[in-house]
Parts: C-alpha cells; sequence; structure tokens
C-alpha cells in the first residue's frame, strides 16, 4: 500500500480512537488520567514507519481530537505530553534495551510528566507537583497497556507492506 | 523478532517507577497533616485566604467558579468551563492538596498556617 493511504487510514484510526476516549466517562478524581487508547497508533507508528510519521499523525490526531471533542486547553496540554513522550520512546527505541512494552511505559510517564510541566508553566504554581506519583503509576499501567495492545495490532500488520 | 520479548528491563523500569511513586505518596503522607488555610490563586496570584473550619460558600474569578467549605474539606461546585474536570475531583482536606481549574486557571489549595512556626521552633 502506499504511504499517503497508509498515513491517511491511520490518522482517521487514531482520530476514531481520540473520539472513543471522550466517550468513556473516566473520573477518578486526578484529571490528566486517562487511558490515551490514541496512543496506540503512536507507537503503532513508531514501530512500523518512524518517528517523523509517528509525529504528524500524533499532532494531526490531538489537534482535530481537540477543536471537535474537547476544547483548545487539552491540546495545549496533550501536545506537550505527546512530545515528550514521542521524543522519550524514539530515543529509548534507538538504544535498544527495552522491549515494545517497556518503551511504551516510558512513553505513558514521559506524556504525564510532559503534561504536569505544562500545567506548572501555566498555572504559574508548584503545587500541582502532588499529582506526580499518581500519574506515575497511571502512566506506566496505561503504557503497559497500550504497550501490550500494540503489539498485538504490529503482529497482524506485519505483512502490510509500505511503499513510498 | 526480538522487540516482541519482555526484557528483564521492562520490569526494572515498571518496579522503579512504582518505587518512587510509592516514595512520593510516602512523603506526602508524612508531611500532609488536616489543612490550615485554603489558598485561592488565579492565574499564579494569590487572591484569598480561607479558613477551613468556617461552612462558607462563595463565586471567584467574577462567578466562573463556585467553592464551598463545609466540615473543612474543600469542593468546587461549579464552573463555566466545558469538561468539569475541577468540578469532578475529590474534595480535599488536607495540606498540599489541590483542586485546578484549567481553563480558567484557577489554582485552590490548602496550605497549613502553623508551618512557619513549626519551622521556626524546630530550627
Amino acid at each position: 500500500m502506499k504511504k499517503t493511504a497508509w498515513l491517511g487510514v491511520f490518522a482517521a484510526l487514531a482520530i476514531i480512537f481520540g473520539y472513543l476516549e471522550c466517550l468513556i466517562p473516566f473520573h477518578i478524581g486526578i484529571p490528566g488520567v486517562k487511558l490515551g487508547i490514541a496512543n496506540i497508533i503512536t507507537v503503532v507508528m513508531l514501530y512500523k514507519t518512524g518517528i517523523k510519521e509517528a509525529g504528524i499523525i500524533t499532532v494531526v490526531r490531538v489537534v482535530v481530537v481537540g477543536f471537535l471533542f474537547a476544547n483548545a486547553f487539552s491540546i495545549i496540554y496533550s501536545l506537550a505530553g505527546c512530545f515528550m513522550s514521542l521524543v522519550t520512546m524514539y530515543l529509548l527505541k534507538k538504544k535498544e534495551c527495552f522491549s515494545i512494552y517497556g518503551i511504551s511505559m516510558a512513553g505513558g510517564v514521559a506524556h504525564n510528566i510532559g503534561q504536569l510541566a505544562m500545567a506548572v508553566f501555566l498555572l504559574e504554581t508548584g503545587s500541582i507537583w502532588y499529582y506526580l506519583p499518581v500519574l506515575l503509576i497511571s502512566g506506566v499501567l496505561t503504557g503497559l497497556v497500550i504497550g501490550i495492545v500494540s503489539n498485538e495490532m504490529l503482529k497482524r500488520i506485519k505483512d502490510f507492506k509500505i511503499t513510498e | 523478532m526480538e522487540k516482541k520479548k519482555v526484557r528483564k528491563n521492562d520490569f526494572i523500569f515498571l518496579i522503579g517507577i512504582m518505587l518512587i511513586a510509592v516514595l512520593c505518596f510516602g512523603i506526602q503522607f508524612l508531611t500532609s497533616d488536616s489543612g490550615g488555610n485554603l489558598i485561592v490563586q488565579i492565574n499564579g496570584e494569590k487572591i484569598g485566604s480561607y479558613p477551613l473550619d468556617e461552612d462558607v460558600e462563595f463565586d471567584i474569578n467574577g462567578g466562573t467558579n463556585r467553592v464551598k467549605i463545609t466540615g473543612g474539606k474543600v469542593q468546587m461546585v461549579r464552573a463555566d468551563c466545558p469538561d468539569q474536570i475541577c468540578v469532578h475531583h475529590k474534595e480535599i482536606s488536607k495540606n498540599n492538596e489541590t483542586i485546578i481549574c484549567l481553563p480558567n486557571k484557577i489554582v485552590l489549595s490548602i496550605e497549613s498556617e502553623e508551618e512557619a512556626e513549626v519551622d521556626a521552633t524546630t530550627n
């Protein structure tokens, strides 16, 4: 399949995942804790194509989902988280010391730290570092789930060839 | 393929993060006691301090948000933002706990009034 077609399919899938996420009411009393199923696409793209394509699809997804189903603020936080997450996963993948599970877990943690750092920056208060432990645990656990699902997805699309 | 196998490093990372989180919880638990005052910050600027032992309900930020203090617990009861995260947030009552309304840039936090005095005496 051509790369353009691939990117279109994955962008659509990522946006649908983002929409699904908005449909699930998931309030545990701590802001920032969510499953992040749209990040499955980011991880899959990182393995299947590379950081450039993964980054493009992620930015498109965050902006589209943000404008359609959330608000401008959620876009800023999501972008900060996704940027941290993607860079972390890319560097760890290059170093080859983790499997996809470890990389996805590190991505989840980095995502939450990125969002928290953005919140500290925007709100000009340090008091929200109080959330750090909860966000660390949620990041590592959701990262693990995302890693497992991404691995299953990668297995099933192994034979798909991408051409320029 | 090699990437599919679970590596030892994955476990070390998982356990490591968990330990750090538990440690943070521990520090927060040890350093928090039932709170003194509710501090309201808007845009990083402190606009007011309210004692927790008085039951009150008031509007802040020109009416975009409504805060309620009952029985030493603080709650955001109303916000005009679409996500309503701060309204769903659990009640806060201990030192350093916070409720944040990101769209309106409001931070409710609880701070102990005795902290400064305790520090002075323990030194």
